[in-house]
């Protein structure tokens, strides 16, 4: 299911397949590791709702939501079981 | 055996342990200056080399990648690309690796190999690593990159002597092998491969870059970087015109080509992972998930955070006090010794009025800034202030800063010396900037009698 960045739920993982926009704090994440065909988990989001925490290729990374928007990605298929 | 004047630098991604890397080689002997215009510390110290030979070690400014965005990664260019005046060429770089996070770090690493400087990696961390369910032969990563690859644990001075070695053996010309995987520079893809090749052959004929393993790479970075945006650039302007023209040309944006290359060095790494047979696994870290789930807690988090900071508050605000009247008494106490030496006069003013009060004025401020780097220290080392700019971000963005604003800032509560120095943590340069302009504008501790005194006799 196509979705973004900013749409995951805690704990849910997806595949990168587009990053969209473009300027620095874009570069980075790409430089970090945030590219198409990465899987992104995302961990937590912050108290006041704003960072995110993904993970991404074994580090985690504090993403603002309207970063988090400009990154596309298919959902990983939910575990069958809820845990 | 000649005795040559070697610069070995350092560099690596931040948090790669490139600083505790520096020490366990150069011991804690080292001098800290600045690189010339502007304010990155550069670190240097002499190394002594198993056969006797010296050299020197600089430490680079950590950086993700050689695209410069801030003043530390342009320094970090500049210097690898030889480009500030007054510093030799760099002999040799060793890159700290933090075999935990492999991939992103291989990222510079290849970076460095098109660069055709002589490198040697030191892949640090591999206790970690192991721990992650990383599995590696570092003989192998060595064969398939074509540079010496030295497994090292920092904090432990493990795999040290073997380091140094490495850098001897490079340094005298040997340990150059055939990469089973060309660099990444050469095996671009098309989208890349054209500008690329059209650019470097345009610096060829400019007659500046006469060979291709040269001209290719600048050519690469002169695109990657933003011309035409606020990034610092230091390409010379012929260069910066041929690049415009060759975006013009293909009618390429600067982003367009960076998403391009981050994409394309990552399969690169990808392959080059593969070919090294590493593999990785990304098993949970225990301990540090279990004390984030308790940090960063929608509830306790915030807690914790009032708490911890309201004692770093407390700290420079109250606990200094008395070690400051301390030092004011010191100055005082000079001051009285010298007024009785010294026969009355112009002379007696200068150093009394002038030269102790002058000094005891601003070495009064040393114990809140000892205190307040005690504690940024602690926080920053034990991965504190990243929690707590993540749980501070959206407070602080609502008036266009960073989560890391927010120490300075408080810090400035008490005094803004030790704030404006404490911005040093603050990654970009504007918020940095920002952040420096708005401390003196919190009311620090040595305002409120002003206050007072002013309110009492005013209303």
């Amino acid at each position: 299911m196509e979705s973004t960045l900013d749409k995951l739920k805690a704990g849910q993982s997806g595949l990168v397949t587009a990053i969209l926009g473009d300027g620095g704090t874009l570069s980075r994440l790409m430089e970090m590791g945030m590219v198409s065909g990465s899987t992104v988990k995302l961990e937590r989001v912050s108290p006041f709702g704003c960072p995110l925490s993904v993970r991404v290729k074994g580090t985690s990374i504090a993403i603002r939501r309207q970063d988090a928007m400009n990154i596309s990605l298919v959902l990983d298929p939910q575990p069958a079981l809820p845990c | 055996m000649s005795p040559q004047p070697y610069t070995v630098a350092i560099a690596g991604n931040p948090n790669a342990g490139k600083t505790t890397l520096f020490n366990a080689i150069a011991g804690t002997r080292h001098k800290v200056a600045n690189y010339p215009g502007v304010t990155v510390e550069r670190k240097e110290a002499r190394l002594r080399l198993p056969n006797g030979n010296m050299a020197t070690l600089v430490d680079l400014p950590g950086c993700y990648s050689l695209v410069a965005r801030s003043p530390e990664e342009q320094i970090a260019h500049d210097l690898l690309f030889g480009r500030i005046p007054d510093m030799e060429d760099l002999s040799l770089v060793v890159c700290v690796v933090d075999a935990s996070n492999l991939e992103r770090n291989l990222f510079l690493v290849t970076q460095l190999l098109d660069q055709k400087v002589p490198l040697v990696v030191a892949l640090n961390m591999m206790d970690l690593a192991e721990e992650k369910g990383t599995r590696l032969d570092p003989e192998e990563l060595s064969k398939t990159l074509g540079c010496p690859v030295v497994p090292t644990v920092g904090r432990k001075g493990i795999g040290i002597p073997q380091l140094l070695e490495a850098i001897q053996t490079k340094l005298e010309g040997n340990g150059e092998s055939k990469p089973r995987i060309e660099p990444f520079i050469h095996q671009l893809p098309g989208d890349l491969d054209l500008p690329v090749g059209r650019l470097a052959q345009k610096l060829e004929e400019s007659g500046e870059f006469e060979a291709r393993d040269r001209s290719r790479p600048e050519a690469l970075w002169a695109l990657l970087a933003s011309i035409d945006g606020d990034d610092p650039v230091h390409l010379p302007p012929y260069e910066v015109e041929l690049t415009r023209e060759t975006l013009g040309e293909f009618n390429l944006k600067t982003s367009d080509l960076r998403r391009a290359e981050s994409h394309a060095r990552y399969d690169y790494i990808a392959r080059v992972i593969q070919e090294a047979e590493i593999t990785q696994e990304d098993l949970p870290h225990n301990l540090s998930d279990r004390l984030d789930s308790v940090l960063l807690n929608p509830l306790a988090g915030p807690l914790i955070l009032l708490v911890i900071f309201g004692l770093v508050f407390q700290s420079i605000y109250a606990w200094a006090g008395p070690l400051m009247d301390g030092v004011d008494f010191l100055f005082g106490s000079i001051a009285a010794g010298v007024n009785s030496i010294l026969p009355e006069g112009l002379f007696r003013s200068l150093v009394v009025d002038g030269v102790i009060a002058g000094v005891g004025n601003t070495v009064i401020f040393l114990p809140q800034i000892l205190i307040l780097f005690l504690f940024l220290g602690i926080l920053e080392d034990s991965g504190y202030l990243a929690r707590a700019a993540f749980l501070l971000d959206r407070l602080m963005a609502s008036v266009g800063l960073d989560g890391k604003s927010f120490v300075p800032l408080l810090s400035s509560f008490a005094c803004a010396v030790p704030g404006i120095m404490a911005t040093r943590t603050i990654p970009s340069r504007k918020d940095r900037l920002v952040t420096i302009l708005i401390a003196p504008l919190m009311t620090c501790s040595a305002r409120l009698p002003v206050y007072i005194l002013i309110i009492g006799t005013v209303f």
